[in-house]
C-alpha cells in the first residue's frame, strides 16, 4: 500500500494529540529564583542539607560547565535554550520529610494515582499483579513476597516518597533518594558518584552535576538478589522548570537488581528541559537490568511545547562476569538525545541494549548506545527498533568499539527502522571500531515500510487493516518488548498503540 | 568547529595559500573558471585541511598527517615522462590493451598517450590546451558536476588544479576499447600533484574507464585528484580505479558523479598503495530506474591507512544501488569505510544495499566502519551490514584438511574474499587485470 493516502490523511488529522498525562497538578511549591549562578547552586545544596564536599563538587562542575559549548552534532533542531530562563529548583511545599505515606500531600498521591502509579503498597499488590501469582522475574527469590515494586516518586526537583524502604533494608538493599543518600551514606556516594559519568563528561551531564536536585540511589550489597523490582517515577509539574535528576545504582559482587523508570509531564506550550544523569556500576558477577518507559509530553500537533530530554546514561561493568542491560521504550519528548552506554571493563562482562523508539508528530529522536569493549571476552548485543510517523525524525546513533586489549570481543547489532508516511525520516549512524583482530562484530540495519505481503496475508485472514498494522508493528518490536519486566511490557505495548494511533492505516 | 587557519595555519596550509596566490593571476585563472577557483579557495581557506573534528574526516585527519606539503610538481621533460610511464607496472590480462591517456606530474601528455580507435566517439582535450584558446563547449561545464558537494579537498583541487583532461563521449557511441587514465610522477623528488578530469558520457553511450595511480619510485608524493563524471540517460559506464601509489605517499581522490535516467554505472576502487589514502565518491542518482554499483577492494599492511568514503544520494524514485566494501588489514594498518545512503523525500521504491566486511589479519591493525542511512521516503528498501573479524577458522581447517598448508590456505581465503568485490565491476577484462595486481600484492605480503 505505497499510496497510503488514507494513512497520510489520518496522520494529519489525528497526529499526536493523544497524550493522556497532560494534566497539571495544582500544588503549592517552593521554587528557587530563576536563573543559574553559584548562589543558586548553594541554595540547592543548602535546601538539601548537603555536606560541604558535595557543594564543592557542584561548584567545580558549574565552573567547568561555563567553559563548555552546547553539542550540535545530533540530528535535532530546536531553538537555543536560555539557561538563565529556567527554574533549577521546584519542590512541592509539603515534603519536609514525610515519615509515611499518610503524611504525603493527598494531592500528590492523587497525581500518581492518576498516572497509574499507586503509591500505596496494597494498591500495588492489587493493581500490578494478582496476589500469589509468581513473577517470572522473582523466580530465585521464593522467600520474598512476590509481585511488588518499590517506588521512588520524583516530583519536579525532589523525591516525594520512597516505598518499601524498610523491607528492602532487611535484605540490606539501600533504596532512597539521592539527597538522602548523600546525607546518610556519604561514603558510598563519594566513592561512586561521578565515577562513570565524570563531571567533565559533556555539556548536559556537567550541568546536571552542578544543579541536580534529586533522583534515586540504590546499593545492593554483595550476594544479594534484590527481593523486588525497584522503580522511579519522574513527573515534571511546574512551569519553566528544568528537571535534573541523578540516579546512582551500585550492584556489589554477585548481586542482582532490576530497576524501572517512568516519566510524564503536563501539556504545556513552552518546552521544558530534562537533563538527567544515570550511573550504573556492576561489580564482579553482578547484574543490573535498567528499563525505561519514557513518555514525557511530546508537544502538540504543530510541534509546540514538549520536553527536551537530554540524558546521559552510562553503565560500568566494572567487575568480571558482570552484566548491564538497558531496555528502553521511547515514545514521548519533543526531543530525545540519549545514549545509554556500557563500558565493558571487566573480563567476560556483557552489555545489552534493547530499544524501541517511536516518533510521531514533530518529535525528534536521536538515540542509540555505546558499547565500549575494554576487557577480554566481553560481549554486547544491540537491538534497536525505530518507528517514525508523522513529520518526525528518528535517528539511531551508536558506537561499538573494541580496544586493543579486548581480545575476543563480540558484538551483534541490529537496528531496524520502519517508516509510516512519507514526511518522516529515519536515519542510522553507526560507528564500528575494531582495534583487535579477534573482535567479531556484526552489524545489520534495514529500513523499510510495512511489507505489502505481510499486510495482505493478515488481511486475507480477515484481520482489519488497522489491526493488521498494529500486529505487524508489535511483531517488529517484539525482540525488545520481551526484554521488559512484565509490568512494563504491558504498558509499553499500550503505549505503542497510543503513539501510533491514527498514523497506521 | 572550523578553526580559523588565518590564526593557526599549519605549514602545509600556508604553502597552499602561497600556491594559490602564485597561480591566481596566472595561466589558468581566466573567466568563469577563475571565479570558480577563487570561490573554491575561499571555501577551503575557511575550513583549512580537514581534521578529526570534522565529522567526515573523523578517522582520517589530514591536518595532522599533512603538516608539510612537497612542492608543486613541474612539467616533466619528455625523457623523464617516458621513463616514468615505462616504469609503471604493466597490467596483465589476455589481449587487454586499453587506450591510454598519460598523466605525468598531474599533466596530460598527448604525445605519450595512445588514443587509437577512439576517433569520432571520444574527444580528449587537455585543460592547458583548452585554456590556451580552443573553445570546447565542455569546458564551460567543468565544475558544474562538483557543485553542491562541500568537501575541502575537492575545493582545494578546484582552486589549484593546473591540468588534466576533459573527455566527451558522443551520445549513442559504444567504445569497445577501454580507456586508461594512467597517472605517474616523474623525477627524483617528492612533489604535490592535483590533476582534474571532467568526463561527460553522452546519452546511450557505453564506455569503460580504468583510472590508475601507479608508483614509479618510493617517494612521498602527495596527490589530490578530482574527477567529475556525468553519466547521461541510458548510458552505461564502467569505472575502475587502481590506487597503487608509493608506500610513503599520500593520496586523496574525489569523484563526483551524476547518473541519469535508466543509466547503468559500475564503479570499483582497488586500494593497495599509499601511506595514507582516501578515495571518496559523491554520487547523485538524478534519473529514475538507475542501476548503480560501488565496490571497493582494499589490501593494506605496514603502517598504511586507507579510507573509502561514499555518499550516494537517491534523489528520484526507482533507483537501485549496491555498495560493497571488502577490506583486508594486516600489521598495524587501519582501514576506514564510511558509506552513506541518502534517500530524498519522494525517492520511493529506492532499493539500496550496502555491505562492508573487514578481515583483520594481525594484532595491532584496525578496521572502522561507519555505514549510515538517511531515509526520507517510506516506500523503500534500504539495508546495510557491517562485519569485522578474523579468517574463518572452519574454512581454514577445511582447506588444511585437504592438505593445503596454512599460509597458502589463508592466502586463498583472503583472495576469494577480495575477489568478491573486484568482480562486482562486471567487466571481465578489467577484473582480470586488477585481480592480477591484487595477487601480486598478496604475494609480496
Amino acid at each position: 500500500m505505497p499510496a497510503v493516502q488514507e494513512t497520510i490523511d489520518q496522520v494529519q488529522s489525528i497526529d499526536i494529540d493523544k497524550y493522556k498525562y497532560g494534566f497539571v497538578t495544582d500544588i503549592e511549591s517552593d521554587k528557587a529564583p530563576k536563573g543559574l549562578d553559584e548562589s543558586i547552586i548553594a541554595f540547592i545544596s543548602q535546601k538539601k542539607a548537603e555536606p560541604d564536599w558535595m557543594l564543592q563538587w557542584r561548584l567545580e562542575a558549574y565552573k567547568r560547565w561555563q567553559t563548555l559549548e552546547e553539542p550540535t552534532w545530533a540530528r535535532v533542531n530546536y531553538p537555543k535554550i536560555d539557561f538563565q530562563d529556567l527554574y533549577y529548583y521546584a519542590a512541592p511545599k509539603s515534603t519536609d520529610g514525610p515519615k509515611s505515606l499518610d503524611e504525603v500531600d493527598p494531592e500528590l498521591l492523587r497525581t500518581y494515582e492518576k498516572l497509574g502509579i499507586p503509591l500505596k503498597e496494597q494498591e500495588i499488590l492489587a493493581g500490578v499483579r494478582k496476589q500469589g501469582e509468581a513473577s517470572t522475574l522473582d523466580e530465585d527469590s521464593l522467600n520474598a513476597p512476590s509481585g511488588r515494586v518499590a517506588v521512588d516518586a520524583v516530583f519536579d526537583s525532589v523525591s516525594v516518597v520512597t516505598t518499601f524502604k524498610e523491607e528492602l533494608a532487611k535484605a540490606g538493599v539501600i533504596f532512597c533518594s539521592i539527597s538522602e543518600a548523600i546525607r546518610e551514606h556519604p561514603e558510598l556516594v563519594q566513592k561512586y558518584l561521578g565515577s562513570v559519568v565524570p563531571i567533565t563528561d559533556n555539556f548536559y551531564a556537567t550541568l546536571n552535576s552542578a544543579v541536580f536536585t534529586d533522583g534515586s540511589f540504590v546499593y545492593v550489597p554483595p550476594g544479594v538478589r534484590c527481593p523486588m523490582e525497584l522503580s522511579t517515577y519522574f513527573r515534571i509539574n511546574e512551569q519553566n522548570t528544568g528537571q535534573f535528576e541523578r540516579t546512582l545504582i551500585i550492584a556489589d559482587k554477585g548481586s542482582y537488581v532490576s530497576y524501572l523508570e517512568g516519566c510524564t509531564a503536563p501539556q504545556r506550550d513552552e518546552n521544558q528541559l530534562h537533563a538527567a544523569v544515570v550511573e550504573l556500576i556492576a561489580m564482579d558477577d553482578a547484574e543490573i537490568k535498567y528499563s525505561t518507559v519514557q513518555n514525557w509530553y511530546p508537544g502538540d500537533v504543530d510541534g509546540k511545547g514538549g520536553i527536551y530530554n537530554f540524558v546521559t546514561k552510562r553503565g560500568d561493568c566494572r567487575g568480571a562476569n558482570s552484566k548491564i542491560s538497558w531496555t528502553q521504550v521511547e515514545t514521548g519528548s519533543a526531543i530525545t538525545w540519549k545514549y545509554p552506554s556500557c563500558i565493558l571493563r571487566g573480563d567476560n562482562s556483557r552489555g545489552e541494549f534493547y530499544s524501541i523508539a517511536i516518533s510521531n508528530g514533530h518529535q525528534q529522536i536521536d538515540s542509540g548506545t555505546k558499547m565500549i569493549h575494554l576487557g577480554r571476552n566481553t560481549s554486547s548485543r544491540i537491538i534497536s527498533k525505530g518507528i517514525a510517523a508523522g513529520k518526525s525524525e528518528n535517528t539511531y546513533r551508536g558506537l561499538v568499539q573494541a580496544n586493543r586489549r579486548a581480545a575476543n570481543a563480540r558484538n551483534f547489532t541490529q537496528c531496524d527502522s520502519l517508516l509510516i508516511g512519507d514526511q518522516c525520516g529515519a536515519h542510522t549512524v553507526p560507528y564500528i571500531e575494531a582495534k583487535t583482530p579477534s573482535a567479531k562484530f556484526e552489524h545489520e540495519a534495514t529500513t523499510s515500510k510495512i511489507s505489502d505481503d505481510q499486510l495482505f496475508y493478515c488481511r486475507s485472514r480477515g484481520i482489519g487493516e488497522e489491526e493488521a498494522v498494529a500486529l505487524i508493528v508489535n511483531g517488529f518490536v517484539k525482540d525488545v518488548i520481551q526484554q521488559l519486566p512484565m509490568e512494563f511490557a504491558v504498558e509499553a505495548q499500550k503505549l505503542i498503540g497510543v503513539s501510533l494511533e491514527g498514523s497506521v492505516g | 568547529m572550523a578553526q580559523s587557519p588565518e590564526i593557526n595555519r599549519t605549514p602545509a596550509e600556508a604553502a597552499l595559500a602561497d600556491w594559490f596566490a602564485a597561480t591566481e593571476s596566472g595561466r589558468t585563472g581566466e573567466g568563469p573558471i577563475g571565479e570558480m577557483r577563487a570561490e573554491a579557495f575561499d571555501r577551503f581557506r575557511g575550513q583549512g585541511l580537514p581534521h578529526r573534528r570534522v565529522e567526515a574526516y573523523k578517522y582520517t585527519d589530514l591536518r595532522a598527517t599533512l603538516r608539510t606539503l612537497p612542492a608543486a610538481a613541474e612539467p616533466a621533460s619528455r625523457e623523464a615522462a617516458e621513463a616514468a610511464l615505462a616504469a609503471a607496472p604493466v597490467l596483465s590480462g589476455e589481449g587487454f590493451a586499453p587506450a591510454r591517456i598519460a598523466i605525468v606530474n598531474g599533466r596530460f601528455v598527448p604525445e605519450l598517450s595512445d588514443l587509437d580507435g577512439l576517433d569520432g566517439a571520444v574527444s580528449v582535450h587537455g585543460f592547458s590546451e583548452m585554456f590556451a584558446g580552443s573553445a570546447d563547449p565542455a569546458l564551460a561545464r567543468v565544475g558544474s558536476l562538483a557543485a553542491g558537494v562541500d568537501d575541502p579537498m575537492l575545493a582545494l583541487n578546484t582552486a589549484l588544479f593546473d591540468d588534466g583532461v576533459v573527455i566527451s563521449v558522443t551520445a549513442g557511441a559504444t567504445v569497445a576499447r577501454a580507456i586508461e587514465l594512467l597517472h605517474v610522477v616523474a623525477g627524483d623528488a617528492a612533489v604535490t600533484t592535483m590533476p582534474r578530469h571532467a568526463v561527460f558520457v553522452g546519452e546511450g553511450a557505453t564506455v569503460r574507464f580504468l583510472e590508475r595511480h601507479e608508483a614509479t619510485s618510493d617517494l612521498a608524493h602527495t596527490t589530490n585528484a578530482a574527477i567529475e563524471l556525468e553519466v547521461a540517460a541510458n548510458a552505461s559506464v564502467t569505472w575502475a580505479k587502481l590506487q597503487a601509489e608509493p608506500l610513503a605517499a599520500t593520496h586523496v581522490g574525489t569523484m563526483t558523479t551524476t547518473i541519469g535516467t535508466e543509466a547503468r554505472f559500475a564503479h570499483l576502487t582497488m586500494t593497495l598503495g599509499a601511506k595514507l589514502a582516501r578515495s571518496q565518491i559523491f554520487a547523485r542518482v538524478e534519473g529514475e530506474f538507475v542501476e548503480a554499483s560501488f565496490d571497493a577492494a582494499t589490501f593494506i599492511k605496514g603502517e598504511q591507512h586507507a579510507d573509502n568514503t561514499l555518499v550516494i544520494d537517491h534523489k528520484v524514485p526507482n533507483g537501485v544501488s549496491q555498495e560493497r566494501f571488502r577490506s583486508v588489514v594486516d600489521d598495524r594498518a587501519q582501514a576506514v569505510v564510511q558509506g552513506r545512503i541518502n534517500v530524498w523525500p519522494h525517492a520511493q521504491k529506492t532499493d539500496a544495499r550496502m555491505m562492508s566486511n573487514a578481515l583483520l589479519l594481525s594484532e595491532g591493525c584496525e578496521a572502522v566502519n561507519k555505514p549510515e542511512l538517511e531515509i526520507f521516503a517510506d516506500d523503500v528498501q534500504c539495508a546495510h551490514g557491517a562485519t569485522s573479524g578474523q579468517i574463518d577458522e572452519q574454512a581454514l581447517f577445511y582447506l588444511r584438511s585437504r592438505g593445503i598448508p596454512r599460509r597458502q590456505a589463508e592466502r586463498l581465503l583472503i583472495e576469494s574474499f577480495l575477489i568478491g568485490a573486484v568482480e562486482g565491476i562486471g567487466d571481465e577484462e578489467i577484473s582480470d587485470a586488477l585481480s592480477g595486481r591484487m595477487r601480486s600484492a598478496l604475494d609480496l605480503g
